[in-house]
């Protein structure tokens, strides 16, 4: 949890980047093209998975001394069934909405880091790609390259940030 | 206060070792240091020599204590891309990202709070609710794309601003250069910071917006209004003050992402700040670059969160009750 905290002071875009620059340095030249792909979701992952440890540790820490979890200690269920029957199915209702609302900083992430020449490389698609080339065309006036992959994204993104919206919403009992 | 304050200390250097331990590893083991200093027509015995010079060959732990004692005095050692010291480097562009995120906080702040504050107060007219759905497409618009759309709009189509540089920049003191004082600075700042603190105004205003409705309900307030106070005496001395504590908080917070967005605002707008040579270090693997960029922003975060402790310690009186 300490390193959770340590990390939750840096935003996830920085680790990604630095881990992709780390990640550059160590296969290097032609392995990247293929690994870039794989090292893009390593880093992606690695900097989002602090707010999941947080909040299932947060939900955790509320279930865990509720009666149903009592009752079965008392009658003598195993801990891991405990944990894993009773009190998982209990904490996920955050990560659903966090997990919606992550896949909308993912898709922003990558296309960012894409952009910015450090995601996938130039033979693979990406929208982040399409729209760094697009940017260069910018200035002659040919601004269509750069703004429909842009409006793609926007409108994608905005979709699962509603979607994520409506899902927590719907998993929170009291606005039932 | 103090015993907080230690301990608060205690854990932000805590952080920076740690941190420090994170940039020495990929300092010392991505690629060899060696490999990158010299040429390729450079014997295995001068290799070996410049080994022994540069200390390589100590136990790791002596190296640690070696990059630290360094760090901690701004020696980052040399860019292998640009084959100069990094401090040097850093300090000529440290002033452009600064400016840049000064001002981004600055318009995030003077134009959010306002917002936030009417879209409170007034929660169904129809302004509100176009403040709230325009700042959900300001979240879902990506900031790469937001300083595209906004170079297409004013510097390509219309030809009001430029679209790269900080434009002509005047020199204070030995080494601080700044674009406040000139015409074509200034206008060269509008459009990055507009870019960069479009993601904070956004988020300032709901969390304005959200707290305000909060305590206009609340009992305080009701009385105010009974005692017959005027509205904007109700709304901007009774209802404003209570609605600022988490707004600092994350103001605070959020200073650090400003940097460290400002990574890709500099990219887009060509913007001289270190976020830029941060990339280009990236793209060309230049460690030492990247390791004293890890250290300078984990510095500042931590220097940042340090600071928003304290501030909120003595903003909130309830915190300092209560606590050993």
């Amino acid at each position: 949890m300490r390193i959770a905290d340590i990390q939750l002071t840096f935003p996830a875009i920085l680790i990604a980047l630095l881990i992709d620059g780390v990640a550059a340095g160590i296969f290097g030249g032609i392995d990247r093209e293929i690994f870039a792909f794989y090292i893009l979701i390593v880093s992606l992952a690695l900097s989002f998975w602090v707010q999941y440890a947080r909040t299932v540790r947060g939900s955790t820490m509320v279930e865990k001394n509720k009666e149903y979890v009592q009752a079965a200690r008392v009658i003598g269920i195993p801990a891991v069934i405990i944990m894993v029957r009773h009190i998982l199915p209990n904490v996920m209702g955050p990560v659903l909405v966090i997990a919606t609302i992550n896949l909308a900083l993912a898709i922003v992430t990558e296309a960012t880091l894409s952009f910015l020449g450090v995601g996938m490389p130039p033979t693979q698609p990406s929208l982040g790609t399409l729209i760094a080339i697009g940017n260069d065309f910018l200035y002659s006036g040919e601004w269509w390259i750069a703004i429909f992959p842009g409006l793609a994204l926007a409108i994608l993104v905005l979709n699962v940030n509603l979607l994520g919206d409506w899902l927590r919403d719907a998993l929170n009992p009291k606005l039932r | 206060m103090i015993g907080f304050a230690t301990r608060r200390l205690i854990q932000a250097m805590i952080v920076m070792l740690v941190v420090a331990l994170l940039a020495f590893t990929m300092f010392r083991f991505v690629g060899d240091p060696i490999n990158q200093m010299v040429g390729i027509e450079t014997s295995i015995e001068e290799r070996e020599a410049l080994r022994e010079r540069l200390g390589l060959n100590d136990p790791i732990p002596v190296q640690f204590l070696r990059f630290v004692t360094k760090a901690a005095q701004f020696d980052f050692g040399t860019s292998y891309q640009f084959r100069q010291p990094v401090s040097e480097l850093f300090a000529k562009r440290i002033p452009a990202t600064l400016e840049l995120s000064f001002m981004s906080a600055l318009f995030a702040l003077v134009v959010g709070i306002p917002m936030g504050i009417y879209a409170g107060l007034n929660r169904d007219s129809a302004i509100s609710k176009m403040f709230l759905s325009v700042s959900l497409i300001g979240i879902s618009l990506p900031t790469f794309f937001i300083g595209i759309l906004l170079i297409f709009l004013f510097s390509v189509t219309l030809q009001w601003l430029p679209s790269f540089g900080r434009g002509e920049t005047v020199q204070i003191g030995s080494w601080w250069t700044t674009g406040f004082l000139t015409v074509s600075g200034l206008k060269a700042l509008v459009l990055p910071s507009i870019t960069l603190g479009l993601y904070q105004m956004t988020l300032i205003m709901r969390l304005i917006r959200a707290e305000m409705l909060e305590v206009i309900r609340t009992d305080y307030i009701k009385f105010a209004r009974a005692r017959g106070l005027p509205d904007r005496l109700v709304h901007f001395r009774h209802a404003l003050k209570n609605t600022m504590v988490p707004v600092i908080t994350i103001t605070g917070l959020q200073l650090g992402s400003i940097i460290a967005f400002a990574t890709i605002t500099e990219t887009v707008f060509q913007w001289p700040g270190m976020g830029l040579m941060f990339l280009q270090a990236v793209q060309n693997v230049d460690i030492p670059i990247m390791s004293a960029y890890l250290l300078l922003t984990a510095f500042l975060f931590v220097a940042i969160n340090f600071i928003v402790d304290i501030m909120y310690f003595l903003i909130d009186p309830r915190l300092r009750v209560g606590r050993p």
